[in-house]
């Protein structure tokens, strides 16, 4: 795996190097700035195929080279792992939701070292699983992959706060108690996806799941948060140190983010599907509940009908 | 089998000496840090228009010394990096009053005592 390894601290930077050639990684390079490492990565030298970024710089800090580095079409999807110091927690959100997978404190531990890039390469190996699949879906012409599953993930561009479920799952594990029960996750359902998914074939199945889950981020920018799509027309989204949310204004919010999509799917002589949104769902005080079962209570909710529990659903307004 | 294991074992002893060579290194540089951090400390102390902005290098400092301290093994100079830090971070805007200044400079001076017994000749 090559690495590119960005700390401001000559020393930090060899420091990481003999670790990681004591782990086995012996192609790793080190810059000292953001810029740089925008140089490295946005050439047409060896690829990077996992970054490890440091939180606090200058002139360009960790945050912002994330951004930028995700901008770079081939590195929408290298695993970025983070490094900080435990003071940084905010900076740490702030990582995660400009697209960084994973996070490491200092001082480096190396147990934590060698998990952390075992998950790096399970996040490498599994965008060389989706480039494969979607080589496939341009070679046959957008006609129906065989092999695509309506239950598996969908993996969004270009939405805010997207991430994929094993990001926002390792978030949520790295939580404390007390923080996590600070968090809330809502679920969305897009009523008769697999209708949808039948009719359509795959690429575009997967640009409608992304146009409703680009319309639900929209509506709640005004909370930090990250979206999912773990499959089956759901949409997940986790809204950070936000216990309580107004389910009204997320909902009002919606209404208006959906309207421009509906003559968007008239044009296609289609009808825009009904969207269902759960109630809220929180960690319980003793609960004792991992990060996927957060996520699947907020896809339970979602999926309830509306005789069952909270449930509301709507179509954008003409 | 006693050839992997002495393999494992040279490898071993190379990393060792690698660390070495680093934390020897980091010790060489702590005047400079040590420097940088005395000056600040000053301003802190004396002209309250730059504390701000000095401030916000014994931050800097201390955190960059906290990561690669710690990492070293001199765990002692990354602990009390580390702390001095957070005490930064925990201080409300424009609320550096005399007592919390008298606190953080003790921290400070603390910090620097310790740089110092570890300092190496070039």
């Amino acid at each position: 795996m090559r690495i590119l390894a960005v700390d401001d601290e000559q020393i930090f930077c060899d420091l990481l190097t003999t670790r990681l050639k004591q782990l086995g990684h012996t192609q790793v390079d080190t810059v000292l700035s953001g810029p740089d490492a925008l140089e490295i990565a946005s050439g047409e030298g060896r690829a990077v195929e996992c970054f490890i970024v440091d939180i606090q710089m200058k002139p360009m800090d960790g945050i912002e080279l994330v951004r930028h580095l995700r901008a770079i079409p081939h590195h929408q999807a290298t695993p970025i792992i983070m490094l900080s110091a435990l003071t940084d927690k905010s900076s740490i959100d702030a990582a995660f939701m400009a697209g960084a997978n994973d996070y490491i404190t200092k001082p480096l531990d190396m147990v934590e070292l060698k998990i952390r890039l075992e998950m790096a390469r399970k996040i490498l190996d599994e965008r060389a699983h989706a480039q494969l699949m979607h080589e496939h879906v341009l070679k046959q012409e957008a006609i129906l992959y065989p092999s695509a599953k309506f239950d598996g993930e969908i993996l969004l561009d270009e939405v805010d706060g997207a991430v994929s479920m094993l990001s926002m799952e390792n978030f949520l594990l790295k939580q404390g108690g007390f923080r996590l029960r600070q968090s809330s996750a809502i679920g969305f359902h897009m009523r008769g996806a697999e209708s949808y998914f039948e009719m359509l074939d795959p690429t575009y199945y997967a640009v409608l799941i992304g146009d409703l889950a680009q319309a639900i981020s929209q509506s709640l920018s005004a909370f930090p948060h990250m979206i999912v799509c773990p499959g089956k027309g759901d949409i997940v989204a986790l809204l950070i140190d936000q216990p309580r949310v107004d389910q009204e204004s997320i909902e009002t919010n919606l209404q208006q983010q959906l309207a421009p999509l509906r003559p968007r799917f008239a044009a296609i002589d289609m009808t825009l599907p009904e969207i269902s949104m759960g109630e809220p769902v929180r960690t319980g005080l003793f609960g004792k509940n991992g990060p996927t079962t957060l996520i699947s209570r907020a896809r339970r909710a979602a999926q309830s009908s509306n005789g069952n529990g909270y449930n509301i659903s709507f179509r954008a307004v003409a | 089998m006693s050839g992997a294991i002495e393999k494992s074992a040279a490898a071993q002893g190379s990393v060792e000496q690698a660390l070495e060579t680093l934390r020897r290194d980091f010790c060489r540089g702590l005047d400079e840090r040590i420097g940088r951090i005395e000056a600040a400390r000053v301003l802190v102390n004396t002209d309250t228009q730059d504390a701000e902005t000095a401030l916000a290098v014994i931050s800097a400092e201390a955190h960059r010394i906290s990561g690669v301290a710690g990492s070293l093994g001199l765990t002692p100079i990354g602990n009390r990096a580390r702390d001095i830090e957070a005490a930064i971070e925990r201080l409300p805007d424009g609320a550096l009053t005399p007592a919390r200044r008298t606190a953080l400079d003790a921290q400070v001076n603390d910090l620097l005592d310790l740089m110092e017994q570890n300092l190496l000749d070039d």
